[in-house]
Parts: structure tokens; sequence; C-alpha cells
């Protein structure tokens, strides 16, 4: 998958900004994808996780507190937001500080699952957002993109040509 | 070669303003306050440098329970909200209706290698931008000099003061100070 990553100006606010990832060739982000596949099943979840993603970027910043933390590899940002009071849904982001959030994709998580590693749904959007993570953290590290003087907006080359699916580098 | 700010998206979601048009003014309200307030507990509880474990241990609450508290999704009992008021040594309405952020303390020093040049005026905080906020009641420290070359000043402002100013120092110093 080749993709570039975008800001989503209905949510980017005083605090932080909210990006999402949008395939080459496609319309709709990863968030949208997201939205689309569970606003008839899961409408409520879906408008408690939009209420709390503008409340990120309006007000409180994108606080550890409120995402469920070392989703990915240590250090590598994945985390999940969820939706409250069900604890249904699992959306898969990229934090970087109070002032940055990637959404990806996600879905529900079923009772009896712990983890996303156990549930194949789950799995996929995770393994997705761990190797974009992967990408990105290669091109700060190479000076290519960078978070801003203040941490609160993304900057530099944000389109990806590599290839990605299923949570692994195509050759 | 890096390139400018990114793209934004270019067809805003219809589906993300039906949500928002959805949601009612209860929802919503419930939702920012339980955000907030989950906010205000971490920035206290940060305050007094203490860690989740630490404030868990003082509530005699397992971690995971302050966890739960902190993710902005937790419904406080009144009697839950008082003894973490009583645990933060704070009161029930400080916790819940926080006075505006104000700059509480501010303390910095600058040293310049150079002699101070008499053709820069030198603003002074404390003076200036307080007075046009129309504080009062403010201490100070005036100019000091730690010898012939350097110089460097400190202001030490109570509470409750909000600040509105800046000060600038001289163009090699490159030091500009900013005020919550």
């Amino acid at each position: 998958m080749k993709y570039q990553i975008v800001e989503l100006i209905e949510f980017s606010g005083k605090v932080a900004a909210i990006y999402s990832i949008l395939p080459e060739g496609s319309e709709t982000t990863l968030f949208d994808d997201f939205l689309n596949r569970y606003k008839d099943t899961h409408r409520e979840g879906l408008k408690n996780i939009e209420g709390r993603i503008t409340m990120i970027s309006d007000e409180t910043g994108a606080r550890s507190i409120f995402f469920k933390e070392n989703e990915g590899k240590p250090g590598d940002g994945v985390c999940a937001l969820y939706d409250n009071p069900d604890h249904q849904l699992r959306l898969y982001c990229i934090r970087y500080g109070s002032g940055i959030v990637i959404l990806g994709d996600g879905g529900p998580k079923p009772p009896g699952v712990r983890a996303w590693q156990d549930d194949e749904a789950l799995s996929r959007p995770a393994e997705q957002m761990i190797e974009i993570s992967r990408q990105i953290t290669e091109r700060i590290k190479e000076g290519d993109i960078s978070h801003g003087p203040d941490g609160s907006y993304l900057e530099g080359d944000l389109d990806f040509d590599d290839e990605v699916e299923n949570g692994e580098m195509q050759d | 070669m890096r390139k400018e700010q990114p793209i934004t998206r270019r067809k805003p979601s219809s589906l993300i303003e039906q949500l928002r048009n959805e949601t009612t003014n209860l929802e919503k309200n419930r939702l920012q306050n339980k955000m907030r307030l989950a906010a205000r507990l971490q920035d206290i509880i940060e305050a007094k440098s203490w860690n989740q474990r630490e404030f868990a241990e003082k509530m005699q609450k397992q971690p995971s329970e302050i966890t739960k508290w902190l993710s902005g999704t937790h419904n406080f009992t009144m009697d839950t909200l008082s003894d973490i008021a009583t645990v933060l040594s704070t009161s029930l309405s400080e916790l819940l209706f926080p006075a505006v952020p104000v700059a509480q303390q501010y303390r910095t020093v600058v040293k310049s290698h150079l002699p101070l040049c008499p053709s820069i005026s030198y603003i002074t905080p404390s003076e200036d931008a307080l007075q046009s906020a129309g504080v009062t009641g403010l201490h100070s420290k005036q100019l000091m000099r730690h010898g012939q070359q350097n110089w460097g000043y400190s202001c030490i402002i109570p509470q409750q003061t909000k600040f509105i100013g800046r000060t600038y120092y001289s163009s090699n110093e490159s030091r500009k100070e900013k005020y919550a």
C-alpha cells in the first residue's frame, strides 16, 4: 500500500493535530473506512470516539491517559482509542507526544479477547499501524519528517511509496 | 528534500458531521467533563511529583483503578471525588472548577558575557506587564549584578498572578520569556 499522511481538518484543533492514512488511489482514509464500516453496528461507540478525538484536539491534548498504550512495539507510539462506556471498539493510532495523533483503522474487540493478537479482525489494523509507525520513525531518524518546533504538527515528506500489506513489507 | 505542510484532506467527511449532529448536548457535556476532570487530576498528581502508582497507594486503590479514573471515561461518585480532593489536599470546588491557569511561579536567570548596553531598554515584566494587567502586590527582585560583565535577574511571582508581557534581551542573548 502506497499512502500519504493527511491532516483531518475536521479535528485538528488548538492543541493537537489529527492525521490519518490516505492510501494511494483512495478518496477515503483508514479512519474514514473505520467509521463507514461500523456506522450501523456501533454508531454510539463511533460518536463517543469522535467526541474524544475532538476534545483531544481542542482542549486536553493527546495525553497518554486517554489511550490504551503499548499496543505495538516498545516506543513506537502505537496505541488505541476506545469508546465509552462499552469499550467495544478499538481505533488504532500512532501518538507523538500530546500534539500529534495519526488515526488508523480498527474494529470491535470481542468479549474474552484480551489482546489484538488473539483476534484476526483486530490484528490487521494493528499490524498495519505498527508497520506505518516503523516507516515514519525511519524518516524521522533520517530527518525527512519532523514534529514541528512545538511538536504540534508533522512536516516533511509525508508521501510513502513503500509497499505495506498485511503488516509486512513487500520486496 | 522536505515538502511543505501535509496535504489536507480535500473531501471533509459527511459522516463525521452526522455523528456530531447526532450527539446530544447531554452526551457531549458528559464526555467533555469526564475528560477535563481526568486531565485536571493528572495535572494535580504530576504537580505533586507523584506517579500513578504513588497516587494509588495514597488512595489505597489498585493502580488499575487509577488508570480507569484517568481514562476520561470514569463516572465518579461524590464520595470518591471527596476522597480524591482530600488526598490531593485540595477542595472539591478547586478540583472540579480550577482557577484559570496562570503563571504560578516564574524565575529566569540570564547571563551575558557582554556589559549591559545602555542604549537598550530592558523591560522587567514585573513592572510593565503586570501593571498593564492591573496586578498589585508583586514581590520581585531587581536587577542583580554578578560581576562587571555578567548580569542576571530573577523574578518571583505569587500564584494567581497573570502575566501578559514578555521580556526581550539583547539580540545576542536570543531569549524570550513566555507566560502562561
